[in-house]
């Protein structure tokens, strides 16, 4: 009750440093705000990208009629075997017959070339890679896995081909933006951690005064802070609330320039408001230590006795 | 009882603020520290009240010894402590009842409890009609006297005025004086360092003079001696 009590006279009795503290720290916690939206959009549109990050895994014409049946529970088997190795996401078969409709499609000018009854085009496996493991070594390791270990004994794969140069162009460029976006990030959070923390300091140093006061006549280290970490955090959290809402408006009046911005408004509230809480109590915490020590007394008791 | 063991307080290194003081003050006694500026009074006042450590030998306040004292104990003694600063240190922005009221709600003291022992004390100070006004709404005498029932209200085994009448205009000087006398004779310790010196030259208490962090005269050992 008194924590409660103290913290509530120190927010409305210090209207003005309450008010600084605060929209420093919605300011900072919105620009942290962008950067995760620019942050969650870019991952989304690498998504994007890898998703088109594909093995093809071709397959051997089935020679003879009589042996068809062998041959179609063999590939059976391998399909099998493929969606069950660890790095696969999903396994698509492509008969001979959608591989021609396909080609159909994509090319349609060569259409005429092939006579009615001819298909020169192989059955597949196409094999999408789950994510994190859409990058050419990994593509390189489950083409292994397929060839030389899986189709072994079945003798069904005839190729595997992957577009390895366009995949590593991506996975360089994947890498750069990532980089860049964490660096980024790095920068803002260290900037923001900075200012936050030099406003709460700023808000403890103006309130010295009273902590000596308040130790001077008895209150213990945890009674003077107890105040000051709430009102900290309740600073930090009304500061989050004020960031997401600033973020969400935002983008409302950008109107239908953001449509395609993904913004998870729930996720994105707790994190700033979470952000804001854990900064305002930590930095409080930090602010408060330098003002709540007795300087000679660590110093002291070392040297002197300890004895009541 | 308080007792100084052979302390010796250094600032900045080499400056002697106390030079090997030694002597011992009676529970329930009245003593006047006196001395010219930087003679060394404050110092004294500081290490029963815990604001600084000895360099050398110690001090014992009711059964804290200083150094030796526990971080997470030093409130402790200062809730035994009354103590009465020449510049009231007030909190500025709670009125005089939140003021006092703050140091027994450190202790936890139940509010209605606060409430009575703030309205007995005001009133034997006469300031019950300032309870709700603010620290700087008062004269330097009645904020001095606010000090006083902040450092009263505790019932606090000995009171620690640091030149209480500095910042008091004359008859406010008297009737402080007059108000720790009577602190005195309900049996509580009080130790005042002050440079007034026509209030002491007269006095039954005991006078303890300083100069240069030295003991020069103190009545109560000529006493002994006569």
């Amino acid at each position: 009750m008194y924590t409660i009590s103290e913290a509530l006279r120190g927010i409305f009795k210090n209207k003005l440093m309450s008010t600084v503290s605060m929209g420093v720290m919605s300011l900072s916690l919105f620009i942290f705000g962008v950067f995760i939206v620019i942050t969650i959009n870019l991952l989304i549109l690498i998504n994007f990208a890898q998703k088109h990050v594909q093995l093809e895994v071709f397959l051997k014409d089935i020679p003879q009629e009589k042996v068809q049946s062998v041959y179609e529970a063999r590939t059976d088997t391998l399909y099998n075997l493929i969606s069950a190795i660890d790095e696969v996401d999903s396994v698509t078969y492509i008969t001979k017959e959608q591989a021609l409709e396909r080609f159909k499609l994509d090319f349609p000018e060569f259409t005429e070339l092939l006579g009615p009854d001819f298909n020169p085009l192989p059955a597949s496996f196409i094999v999408y890679p789950s994510p994190g493991f859409r990058t050419s070594i990994y593509l390189q390791n489950i083409s292994h896995k397929i060839q030389d270990t899986l189709d072994v004994s079945l003798g069904r794969v005839e190729e595997i081909s992957y577009g390895k140069a366009w995949i590593d162009t991506l996975d360089r460029w994947v890498k750069t933006i990532i980089m860049a976006d964490l660096i980024t990030g790095l920068i803002i959070a260290i900037a923001s951690i900075f200012v936050i923390a030099n406003t709460i300091k700023l808000n403890v140093f103006a309130r010295r005064e009273q902590i000596a006061i308040m130790k001077l006549v008895g209150a213990s280290d945890s009674l003077v802070s107890k105040p000051f970490l709430l009102e900290g955090s309740i600073h930090g959290i009304f500061s989050g609330i004020a960031a997401s809402s600033a973020l969400y408006f935002s983008l409302k009046m950008l109107g239908r320039w953001a449509t395609n911005i993904a913004f998870p408004t729930l996720p994105m509230f707790m994190i700033l408001i979470f952000i804001g809480f854990s900064l305002g109590i930590f930095g409080s915490w930090l602010s408060l230590r330098k003002y709540l020590v007795d300087p000679w007394i660590d110093e002291d008791n070392q040297k002197g006795d300890r004895t009541k | 009882m308080i007792e100084f063991n052979q302390v010796t307080k250094t600032y900045r290194k080499d400056w002697k603020a106390l030079d090997d003081l030694t002597f011992t003050i009676d529970q329930g006694s009245y003593t006047f520290i006196v001395g010219p500026s930087g003679s060394g009074k404050s110092t004294v006042l500081k290490l029963i009240y815990g604001a600084i450590s000895p360099n050398k030998g110690y001090v014992q306040v009711s059964g804290f010894r200083i150094p030796g004292i526990p971080k997470n104990q030093l409130h402790l003694l200062r809730r035994k402590v009354g103590v009465i600063f020449q510049d009231f240190r007030l909190m500025e922005d709670r009125t005089i009842y939140e003021n006092i009221a703050f140091v027994l709600l450190v202790t936890g003291t139940p509010r209605k409890t606060i409430k009575d022992k703030i309205s007995t004390v005001l009133a034997s100070l006469r300031l019950t009609h300032k309870i709700h006004q603010y620290p700087y709404q008062l004269s330097g005498g009645e904020q001095q006297k606010v000090s006083i029932a902040r450092a009263l209200v505790r019932e606090p085994f000995v009171l620690v005025a640091d030149e209480p009448t500095g910042n008091v205009d004359p008859e406010g000087s008297a009737e402080i004086f007059q108000i720790l006398k009577d602190i005195n004779s309900s049996g509580t310790t009080v130790i005042m360092a002050t440079h007034e010196l026509d209030y002491v030259k007269n006095t039954p208490f005991r006078v303890i003079s300083l100069t240069q962090g030295k003991i020069v005269s103190d009545t109560k050992e000529k006493r002994c001696i006569q």
